[in-house]
């Protein structure tokens, strides 16, 4: 079982743009925050959809770009670009494993 | 017979200028920036400094060779100006030399500064060791060798010594983190001061496992200095309870580390030796109980966390419990990276020994604001240069004059 905690104005940000290739990742301000309490390992593909009553945001530009692999009991957190008021016009972010299975989480109760 | 350097060198000033992404300025305006707060602080002028230390590492990208431009930045007066390399001990390098100058009774005030300006390049990291411009001698010294991945044999040799999960090596790194980027929050010259928790650390993408984003230091531009005098200049000068220099140790590599017959890579061997050489010209026989605080080199977490032992502060294999149970926290017995360390404050290699002293100072003097610990005794730095197999060891101690 997954769960999922956004941090909207991460710090990670700011120590992504001054460590990671001279600013090369900048403003990596959403930090999308997973934890496997299951049995068994998932991987998770750098790529979410974010979901309200009437529409859909798929973002690709997620870092890092290979996706992130959590055993049981693992953290892992993927980073992407987001304002915090456009998060807050979608109900649900969906995650996906490489199988295509969809993960997804309510983001007003996590906000 | 060989006396030590206890108590005959007084530091009486000192600066530093806020580290980070320099843009706005050069080299040789942060060393302007450091050396007025330090000269004011110090009270005397410009033509009473009798001789002065230039600690730079990567010369090439930023000062130019020679002490030229110390000298030059700062308009010195036509006096002897040394220039000094010792990879992450640079700075402390520097502070060495003026100290041992005073010492001698050569000079009866040094300055010591340390510079590095980093980001210029626009590369994240530290210069390469390989590429182009690496000659044809460093590829069989260091072949495919990298700073995170050599430490982070570091952290697995020392999880495999001890019997240690994973995780729980990783819970322990992410404290140590976590606890420097607390402690940056309250540091105005810190370069990155926002607060992270254990739990983001632990969330970041791994760079060499199992050391995440968050477990290495960043690179940065800055600098630092000091002014020393003997101890009767400064009682001349009118100060009182003046900080002086108890102990000022280097311990190198010496090779046996990279035949690897005796060390198994858990451990730095030179921070093991240096340390005790320290404790013994400092007087101090119970380290844990004497020193007070501490700025360490923590280049990585796993550096931290294993310094802390091999500075015989906490048992062998005990570190992460020390660690976990918040000895070395702002709040705790001995209190480590009080400003925020190299996590916060990048690692402006010249300047980052004598940006550990300058923390070590203000706390001394009671001049460290919201950090300020209470009515601290000994200050610890250590700086560790190179790498766990062949590397710089250099700790100085400072207390308050006769303590």
């Amino acid at each position: 079982m997954l769960t999922v905690t956004l941090i909207p104005e991460s710090a990670a940000a700011e120590i992504f743009a001054v460590k990671c290739c001279g600013g090369a990742l900048p403003d990596q301000n959403l930090e999308i925050q997973i934890e496997n309490r299951g049995t068994a390992s998932v991987a998770v593909v750098s790529r979410i959809v974010l979901e309200s009553a009437n529409a859909t945001h798929t973002i690709e530009a997620v870092c890092p770009a290979g996706g992130r692999v959590l055993p049981p009991g693992a953290i892992a957190s993927l980073y992407t670009a987001l304002a915090p008021e456009v998060l807050a016009r979608y109900r649900h972010i969906v995650l996906f494993d490489r199988q295509g299975q969809p993960y997804r989480f309510p983001i007003q109760s996590r906000l | 017979m060989a006396t030590g350097i206890k108590d005959k060198v007084a530091v009486i000033g000192m600066g530093c200028t806020r580290f980070g992404e320099r843009w706005d300025v050069g080299a040789e305006e942060l060393m302007v920036e450091a050396f007025e707060e330090c000269l004011a602080d110090a009270g005397i002028a410009k033509q009473d400094i009798g001789a002065a230390w230039l600690g730079t590492c990567f010369e090439e990208i930023n000062v130019g060779k020679s002490a030229l431009p110390l000298a030059i930045s700062l308009r010195l007066p036509f006096i002897p100006v040394t220039r000094v390399e010792n990879f992450c001990a640079t700075g402390t390098e520097a502070f060495r030399g003026a100290v041992y100058a005073v010492a001698s009774g050569a000079y009866d005030f040094c300055l010591a500064m340390g510079v590095e300006k980093l980001k210029d390049t626009g590369y994240g990291g530290l210069p390469s060791f390989t590429g182009s411009n690496a000659g044809s001698l460093n590829w069989q010294w260091f072949p495919n060798m990298t700073a995170p991945g050599c430490f982070a044999q570091l952290a697995s040799a020392y999880a495999a010594k001890y019997g240690l999960a994973d995780q729980d090596l990783k819970r322990a790194m992410a404290h140590v983190s976590a606890k420097s980027h607390a402690n940056g929050v309250l540091n105005p010259k810190a370069h990155l001061r926002k607060a992270v928790t254990a739990e983001q650390v632990m969330a970041a993408p791994i760079i060499a496992h199992p050391l995440g984003l968050f477990d290495c230091c960043g690179v940065s531009d800055g600098a630092a200095c000091a002014i020393v005098t003997t101890p009767e200049k400064a009682r001349e000068l009118g100060k009182k309870d003046f900080v002086t220099v108890k102990a000022l140790q280097l311990a190198l590599s010496n090779g046996s580390e990279m035949g690897y017959n005796d060390w198994d890579g858990e451990h730095f061997v030179t921070t093991r030796k240096a340390s005790i050489r320290a404790y013994q010209e400092a007087g101090i026989a119970n380290p844990r109980e004497a020193i007070s605080m501490m700025e360490v080199h923590d280049c990585f977490s796993i550096t931290e966390l294993v310094t802390m032992e091999d500075l015989h502060i906490s048992a062998p294999g005990r570190a992460v419990q020390d660690i976990m149970d918040g000895f070395f926290d702002r709040d705790g017995a001995v209190p480590c990276q009080v400003d925020g360390g190299l996590k916060c404050f990048g690692h402006p290699i010249g300047a980052s020994g004598l940006r550990m002293l300058y923390e070590m100072y203000l706390q001394l003097h009671g001049r460290a604001g919201e950090r300020q610990l209470e009515n601290p005794r000994y200050g610890l730095t250590h700086n560790l240069g190179g790498f766990p197999q062949m590397n710089i060891c250099s700790i100085a101690i400072l207390g308050r004059h006769g303590d």
